[in-house]
């Protein structure tokens, strides 16, 4: 309802920041206590949903059999809205598949090294590095890992360098848990001539940015069912209604409040009363 | 991580409060400018909740005897 005692500024601009950042758009027009208001509202509702089910609450993903209608309501708030839709179109990139970026691959990792050859099967921790290089037989993947090798439980921790290649198992870039799976076989040099000598099995960390509203696969469902129950609904409750109350601002920062300024019945006795600035027959 | 670990041993039915709280200070806020209007109004509707969701409670206790 518009009223002119209610600064609009431009009412589209205002919207769209509301729709953008709950609050921004009535904080635009110099609304400050609504545009607190919603801020705190509905992101303390919608950060709320979001922790509870460990940031996996809000995605975008439309495929045959499997489409998740909840984002229509989640998507209200355009400030998680639109980084789903960046992520869902980062993790069906083709570019996700590959398995070793063009730049090369640098990271902390790990997990479990077990070579034959040096009697060696213990956990290992330290930096990995990998880079596609041209071989003998077309494109192929290199590198090292140095770091430390612990054999037994309290054992002694050992310096530790292998040399990497051949067939290198790495989970995408872009996925929904914290970690990479990253899985290569250790070459050496044995008797003048480059061979597998051993395995490592373990994980790079995957940053936030590369796990955040990332499209949830099947399997990834049924583990936060599994492991958050009860939990993973409500938190998903909470980001409908967080975007869903986000609506209501877009409007009211488009078009102002719907009942009215607020002082129509400042006696409170009579609700039902004509409004002041209501357009009807009395005002003609 | 402490803070989520007390979240999740919460019993979900607390949810409501903060939830309804929330639900009746936007609504509110969408139907008024006055700030008094608004916490005035939203005050009635978030007892109005409780008090529907309250005697569906006691009807759902009454109809598990």
């Amino acid at each position: 309802m518009f009223d002119p005692r209610i600064p609009h500024k431009n009412p589209h601009v205002a919207a769209v920041l509301t729709y953008l950042v709950p609050g921004a758009g009535q904080i635009y027009q110099g609304r400050i206590f609504k545009g607190v208001l919603y801020l705190v509202c509905i992101l303390s509702t919608l950060l709320c949903g979001l922790a509870l089910s460990e940031w996996k609450a809000v995605y975008w993903r439309w495929e045959p059999g499997e489409k998740n209608i909840a984002f229509f309501a989640q998507g209200g708030i355009g400030l998680i809205a639109l980084p789903a839709l960046i992520q869902s179109r980062r993790y069906h990139h083709p570019d996700n598949q590959q398995a070793v970026p063009e730049g090369g691959l640098s990271a902390p990792y790990q997990g479990r090294a077990q070579i034959i050859d040096r009697n060696i099967d213990g956990f290992i921790f330290g930096e990995i590095m990998l880079k596609s290089v041209v071989g003998d037989f077309g494109p192929e993947v290199r590198g090292t890992f140095s770091g430390t090798l612990q054999q037994e439980e309290d054992g002694p921790l050992e310096p530790i360098k292998l040399s990497l290649g051949g067939q290198i198992l790495i989970e995408e870039k872009v996925a929904v848990d914290h970690h990479r799976r990253l899985e290569c076989p250790v070459f050496a040099v044995v008797d003048g001539e480059e061979r597998e000598i051993g395995y490592l099995r373990g994980e790079i960390p995957r940053s936030f940015f590369n796990r955040f509203a990332v499209p949830l696969e099947d399997d990834d469902l049924k583990r936060l069912h599994g492991s958050l129950a009860k939990q993973f609904e409500l938190a998903k409750v909470f980001t409908w209604i967080a975007g869903l109350l986000n609506l209501l601002a877009v409007w009211d920062a488009l078009d102002g409040p719907a009942y009215g300024y607020g002082d129509e019945d400042e006696e409170g006795t009579d609700e039902k009363k004509p409004k002041k600035n209501a357009s009807g027959p009395a005002a003609v | 991580m402490n803070v989520l670990t007390l979240l999740a041993d919460i019993n979900i039915t607390w949810y409501l409060f903060p939830l309804a709280a929330v639900i009746s200070l936007v609504y509110s806020a969408s139907r008024y400018e006055l700030p008094e209007r608004i916490l005035s109004r939203a005050t009635r509707l978030f007892l109005t909740i409780l008090f529907f969701m309250g005697t569906v409670l006691v009807v759902l206790l009454a109809l598990s005897f």
